[in-house]
């Protein structure tokens, strides 16, 4: 699921990147592509539009590479989820008729943009839709937590919000989609 | 019947789904857009730091810059501090250089130290007094001395501060140690004072010499005055000469109209006899400012006018 790489491995890439070597900004969008794109359309639920977005998340990550510098906890992975997280925030700003998931599904579920997703796995159609009902904040949480396995203080980082902060919201995230999963009675 | 799903069970089915990848076509269109824009970026970011932003902004922008800088200013900051070190009286750096010198002696611990830094100090006075002595700028020798002098009293305090405080604590090496260093400062003392009166003795013989040349031109001077005056006399003697044969026509001429219109005896002998006291007036008011021989010459002009008037 996850293209996991040595920390030091991605913090050589980066520094390669930063003097202008291609090869390892190349390798590090291999690297990181997918998972950036995945986070992207979980909550775009749109096969281009999350492309789209990817793309506009490595180009901004070519232009600040040089302002990056390895902090005391700011990994580099953390650093690339804060632009996906900012570029998202943008393309909600920019297109009025795109609302955001949690609000489309809550409140205009005839507007909700259905992408077309061939030979997809039915299990991530199902926890899709159950994410869905949770908001952004959960929603980031959730998937940064199970399908990233970050660490609260990383997540905080992303999100902007403290560590004690993104724990609760962890829980209630997850008392949430226990119901959400007992009123279906979704098969787990 | 609703069936309560456990925390551990909501879990495994949020880990369970495997999110779709980006598809393979557009991951290479990206990757081609990426690497384009990398280059461009790359360029750009050269270009504005060397070309447009100028190497300043560039040398902010290294991640060594503040390394680099503060480099610079050690060695720059080591720099002055060396330069300043043969620094002597005059020069702009002098001050920081006795300033240097207080720092290392606060900074100095040892007693011993301190004694032989002040030595040093003492012996560095001296040998920009030599400086200057060899580039010839009198006009800082006073300024020197005085440096000297301080700098002598200065080591001398130190000197019994330190004597003092290792009498007390009875350490006889450290103690010797300073004597020897007291004997080598009241020797440069010595000298110091020494080389001050043989200055003060040849600047007293300069003055006299000085003072005796000045009472030779003085006498030649008035020499050369006498000779000036004699002219000047000679001819305030020729004018008063003329003025004594103005005087005599006028009063042959009186005495003509008088005999000529027979005006009363006393007015005239009046007027005769005062105009007699004022020409012998005259007379001898010129001559006292003047030689006897031309007092002689007027008194034999005076007897040839007599007897013009009697021819008359």
């Amino acid at each position: 699921m996850k293209d996991k790489n040595g920390t030091e491995d991605i913090q050589k890439l980066v520094q390669e990147a930063q003097a202008g070597d291609s090869m390892s900004v190349t390798r590090l969008y291999e690297l990181f592509s997918d998972r950036i794109f995945r986070y992207l359309i979980l909550r775009v639920s749109h096969r281009e539009t999350a492309e789209d977005l990817t793309q506009t998340v490595f180009l901004e990550m070519i232009r600040s590479l040089s302002r990056y510098k390895k902090q005391k906890d700011v990994k580099f992975t953390t650093w690339l989820f804060q632009i996906a997280r900012y570029r998202l925030i943008d393309h909600y700003r920019r297109s009025k008729t795109v609302l955001p998931i949690d609000e489309l599904a809550d409140s205009h579920p005839e507007l909700q943009v259905e992408p077309e997703e061939v030979n997809v796995d039915p299990y991530y159609l199902k926890i899709k839709n159950v994410l869905h009902k949770l908001s952004e904040q959960q929603q980031n949480i959730i998937y940064l937590s199970y399908y990233e396995d970050m660490l609260p203080g990383e997540i905080a980082e992303i999100t902007g919000l403290s560590a004690i902060t993104v724990r609760v919201e962890k829980h209630r995230a997850l008392t949430k989609i226990r119901n959400i999963l007992s009123k279906e009675h979704l098969s787990l | 019947m609703k069936k309560r799903i456990s925390q551990d069970e909501a879990e495994r089915f949020i880990r369970k789904a495997s999110f779709p990848n980006m598809d393979p076509v557009a991951k290479e269109r990206t990757k081609q857009v990426l690497l384009s824009a990398h280059v461009n970026v790359t360029n750009t970011f050269d270009q504005r730091c060397i070309k447009q932003r100028g190497i300043f902004n560039y040398l902010f922008s290294n991640p060594m810059a503040p390394i680099i800088i503060a480099l610079v200013m050690i060695l720059s900051g080591a720099g002055t501090v060396l330069a300043s070190d043969g620094a002597k009286p005059g020069d702009i750096l002098y001050p920081l250089d006795k300033a240097m010198e207080q720092t290392r002696l606060n900074f100095t611990i040892s007693d011993q130290a301190k004694a032989e830094f002040m030595l040093k100090v003492v012996e560095e006075r001296q040998r920009e007094r030599t400086e200057l002595e060899s580039e010839q700028k009198n006009n800082l020798f006073e300024e020197s001395d005085k440096e000297t002098n301080q700098a002598l009293e200065h080591a001398q305090e130190v000197l019994s501060e330190v004597r003092v405080r290792q009498e007390e604590q009875n350490n006889e090496r450290a103690r010797e140690a300073i004597e020897e260093v007291g004997d080598k400062l009241n020797e440069l003392q010595e000298r110091h004072q020494e080389r001050i009166q043989i200055e003060e003795q040849n600047e007293l013989q300069n003055q006299e010499q000085n003072r005796e040349q000045n009472v030779e031109d003085d006498v030649d001077e008035d020499n050369s005055d006498d000779s000036i005056d004699s002219s000047n006399a000679n001819r305030s003697m020729d004018q008063d000469r003329n003025m004594n044969r103005n005087m005599n026509q006028n009063q042959n001429i009186n005495s003509d109209m008088n005999q000529n219109g027979q005006v009363s005896e006393g007015d005239d002998s009046e007027d005769d006899s005062t105009s007699n006291v004022n020409s012998s007036d005259e007379e001898s008011n010129d001559n006292s400012g003047d030689d006897q021989d031309g007092g002689e010459e007027d008194g034999s002009g005076g007897s040839q006018d007599d007897e013009e008037e009697v021819q008359n």
